[in-house]
């Protein structure tokens, strides 16, 4: 939700209004109210070539100068605990790359129907990928940044409901996350980056379902989504109601002090013939403070007759230190290949990035 | 004899000192709980007795304490712990596990707050008051 977007926020307003007067109407004077924040101080430079994309939504870019603002990030959660059913989240972003002052990523109600089931009503993060929750939660995962070319989506969050239920089956946890809603961005930052003009894009109906299941060792999640396009180039319309689906699996292995992550993910949107697939594979190992870790990640579209051939890779070396209770620091190096020929992203690129993360 | 009973003693106090216990309120009426279950509340997951359980408080007065119920219980290390407390909270908005730092901080707080429950070293249960081992941990 950008709060510098007027229209936008003349559309939400009411939504949000109603809810934080229902929110404190219902609060009793005793609620529980709590803050948490978290935010990642990063710097960082292309060596080789001229350009590195390395946050798609929000289009942070790194050029031949060091700069703080492709990946800088600053959030704050509030939470709080009217009873032990009921509660209201909160959570503002502010991305120094991006060209709103504050996202509002969460704003919802939440009710313990049962101890394993909820309900949530209001503004979430789109669960698409692994990471789609927590993707500006620099602390939470040993990268800078997860890897760029699985995270190319321009819709990041969705109004809407969302049920979750979380079961323990014997040494497992799982959960199911079914949610339906909506999301309107203006003035797309990425689709405008790549279009070169602005560009208005809606998703309605989205339906998803998210599955996962998790041990010590083990951790796999299954995602899918379908709904409907809506996008509008320099005022024309140009896609209306067009279906489209997005399948993701995540399988992570967790052995000892290896640690083992990939995704692949799939993005179909069959009228206009447009097909994508992306993965990563990511090996970490923990000695004593340090992560040092390697990945792999890649987005390849398959060309179609508009000749839509989108393809990059990127090659990923770092180390983690947690050198402070809730503090990280890292140092990453990226190796971009752009192969795109007709739908070239920023070309080849080397870069380096240093970072400071934390949670407070 | 006497030789004896100082060694009995001398041995179970020994005994006690590494044992570490579940405690709750007195009162509380919360019941033995699997360390499934245990895992799972400080995971930040409602306990299988969401009615008698309500929150966990972490003890960190001994980093070594600390360190062991990670070990023992959550089977992970103190980085790794924090990792997923953080997804917890920033994915799913789930409450911040309280921390306390000293004993005085956890009794008062397990008595404001009947239903919450927290570990300690057996042989500090004599500081307390009000408290009860609902079951030893190990």
């Amino acid at each position: 939700m950008r709060l510098t977007n007027e229209n936008y926020r003349v559309k939400y307003i009411y939504t949000i209004v109603i809810i934080l007067i229902a929110s404190f109407l219902m609060a009793p004077a005793s609620a529980d109210v709590n803050f948490n924040g978290f935010g990642s101080l990063v710097a960082g430079r292309v060596t080789e070539g001229d350009e590195f994309l390395a946050d798609y939504p929000k289009t942070g870019i790194y050029d031949n100068d060091w700069s703080f603002t492709p990946d800088s990030t600053l959030g704050i959660q509030f939470s709080s605990y009217f009873t032990e059913e009921f509660s209201f989240i909160a959570q503002v972003v502010a991305n120094s790359a991006s060209e709103s002052t504050v996202d509002v990523d969460w704003l919802y109600l939440n009710y313990h129907i049962t101890p394993e089931l909820s309900a949530q009503l209001g503004r979430k993060r789109l669960p698409l990928y692994y990471y789609s929750d927590y993707f500006d939660v620099g602390y939470a995962y040993y990268w800078i940044r997860p890897p760029v070319d699985l995270y190319t989506w321009q819709i990041t969050n969705y109004n809407g409901i969302s049920l979750l239920y979380e079961k323990v089956i014997g040494d497992w946890d799982s959960t199911i996350n079914l949610y339906y809603g909506n999301e309107d961005s203006e003035d797309n930052e990425l689709l405008g980056l790549l279009f070169g003009v602005p560009v208005d894009e809606s998703w309605n109906d989205m339906l998803g379902i998210v599955g996962t299941i998790a041990n010590d060792w083990l951790d796999v999640r299954i995602s899918y989504m379908q709904g409907l396009v809506n996008r509008d180039i320099n005022g024309v319309n140009v896609i209306k109601d067009t279906e489209q689906q997005f399948i993701g699996l995540s399988i992570n292995l967790n052995l000892a002090d290896l640690q083992v992550l990939s995704e692949f993910n799939n993005y179909r949107r069959p009228y206009n013939n447009i097909q994508f697939d992306t993965y990563m594979l990511s090996f970490g190992y923990q000695i004593g403070d340090f992560t040092p870790h390697i990945t792999r990640s890649a987005f390849e579209q398959e060309i179609n007759a508009a000749g839509n051939d989108e393809k990059h890779h990127t090659t990923t070396l770092g180390v983690r230190w947690d050198f402070y209770t809730n503090m990280a620091l890292k140092v990453q190096y990226d190796q971009v290949v752009d192969d795109g020929d007709l739908v070239p992203i920023v070309g080849d690129s080397k870069s380096i990035s240093l970072g400071l993360d934390f949670v407070f | 004899m006497f030789v004896l009973l100082v060694f009995t003693l001398t041995a179970s106090s020994e005994e006690d000192e590494s044992k570490v216990a579940l405690i709750a309120a007195s009162g509380s009426g919360i019941e033995v709980m699997s360390h499934r279950d245990i895992r799972r509340l400080y995971l930040g997951l409602k306990s299988a007795d969401s009615e008698s359980v309500r929150s966990p408080v972490l003890n960190i007065q001994s980093e070594q304490l600390y360190d062991e119920f990670l070990k023992n219980i959550m089977r992970m290390t103190a980085s790794s712990y924090k990792r997923k407390q953080v997804k917890a909270i920033f994915r799913k908005g789930k409450e911040e596990i309280l921390e306390v730092t000293s004993l005085e901080e956890l009794n008062q707080h397990l008595q404001e707050n009947k239903g919450d429950v927290s570990f300690i070293e057996l042989t500090s249960i004599e500081s307390m008051e009000n408290i009860e081992v609902v079951q030893i941990l190990w």
